[in-house]
């Protein structure tokens, strides 16, 4: 953690060389490798299919052995539909692989995935519509949500901020590096907290 | 005319400042502007410009504000001052509305105010 403020600054500028490094990359044909495993980037279909049958590394719990391997199987450039014995293939390699190694891998595929995600503002409102349908309609398009569906997320979460920025410039941004100024901030307030105690006690 | 200072090539447009009562925050995007309070140009019979007077107004600026954790509720800070130096000058500012909701991401907490440049004492009542 920074101490002062100008290690704060050397700290985010890294950071932020390393986020945007992330954003541009996205651009860019590259698959991620899970323990020699290539999988391609997630996209909403992906992320519908993931969420729907409960995989738990979508909410970043530990899998089985059986839904590590299913996660890689439907990212993996060796997907193919209706083709079990492909698929029992690839299970195995996935069953010889460092459990713990890979599921570490794919919670950080995630973390890079969702970097660009929207914040919480604590309102909660009643579904009328699936988050796709409002991430679609989001980026401007209804009469393109086939092709949004297969197009990565960490794109399409790009997208939606800068529409949102377009939109609103005031809009608060948020980033992983955020995190070190947010330590700087709380280690901060806590020692002026320590100064006001002793500046009281030094005063009785 | 815009301003958008960056004082010593500080990131992202980062601001550390002290507000009165709720200690260090952090302003991201912190940028002004200075408007008029009156403008008057003078026009001939053909409406031919032939002077103009403008009475300089006070800064107004926005900035994005990372809150130290999500418990702050950055409506409380309303009111509070603060000082920034823009070049050689020290400027006092106070916080106003419009004041956004809080959003959190990853145990971080934004917000956007809106600041202006105090004339002299702010007194809350």
């Amino acid at each position: 953690m920074a101490d002062n403020w100008q290690e704060m600054l050397a700290e985010l500028r890294v950071a932020i060389k390393r986020e945007n490094d992330v954003r541009d990359a996205s651009f860019l044909d590259l698959t991620t490798s899970i323990c020699g495993v290539e999988i391609r980037q997630m996209t909403p279909r992906d992320m519908l299919i993931l969420d729907g049958i409960g995989n738990p590394l979508m909410s970043n719990q530990y899998p089985s052995p059986a839904q590590l391997a299913d996660f890689l199987w439907k990212l993996s450039l060796e997907f193919k539909l209706n083709a079990p014995f492909r698929r029992w293939l690839f299970a195995m390699r996935v069953r010889k692989m460092n459990y713990f190694k890979a599921v570490q891998a794919c919670w950080k595929y995630l973390e890079i995935t969702f970097q660009d995600s929207p914040a919480s503002s604590g309102l909660q409102s009643t579904p009328y519509a699936s988050w796709v349908a409002h991430l679609v309609v989001d980026l401007g398009s209804p009469a393109e949500a086939q092709k949004i569906l297969n197009t990565p997320l960490r794109q399409l979460l790009q997208f939606r901020n800068v529409i949102r920025k377009n939109n609103n410039p005031n809009a608060p941004t948020h980033n992983p590096s955020d995190k070190i100024k947010g330590d700087y901030i709380r280690l901060e307030n806590a020692r002026q907290s320590l100064v006001n105690i002793l500046n009281r006690r030094a005063s009785n | 005319m815009s301003d958008i200072i960056n004082d010593g090539g500080v990131v992202g447009f980062t601001r550390r400042v002290t507000l009165s009562t709720s200690g260090v925050v952090i302003l991201d995007d912190f940028k002004y502007d200075r408007g008029a309070n009156a403008e008057f140009e003078r026009t001939n019979e053909k409406s031919k410009t032939t002077g103009y007077a403008q009475a300089k107004g006070i800064r107004k600026g926005t900035a994005t504000a990372q809150l130290a954790d999500s418990t702050v509720n950055p409506d409380t800070y309303w009111g509070q001052t603060f000082s920034t130096t823009e070049g050689v000058e020290v400027v006092n500012w106070c916080v106003i509305a419009p004041i956004g909701r809080a959003e959190t991401k990853n145990g971080e907490t934004k917000a956007s105010i809106t600041f202006r440049e105090t004339v002299g004492a702010v007194v809350l009542s």
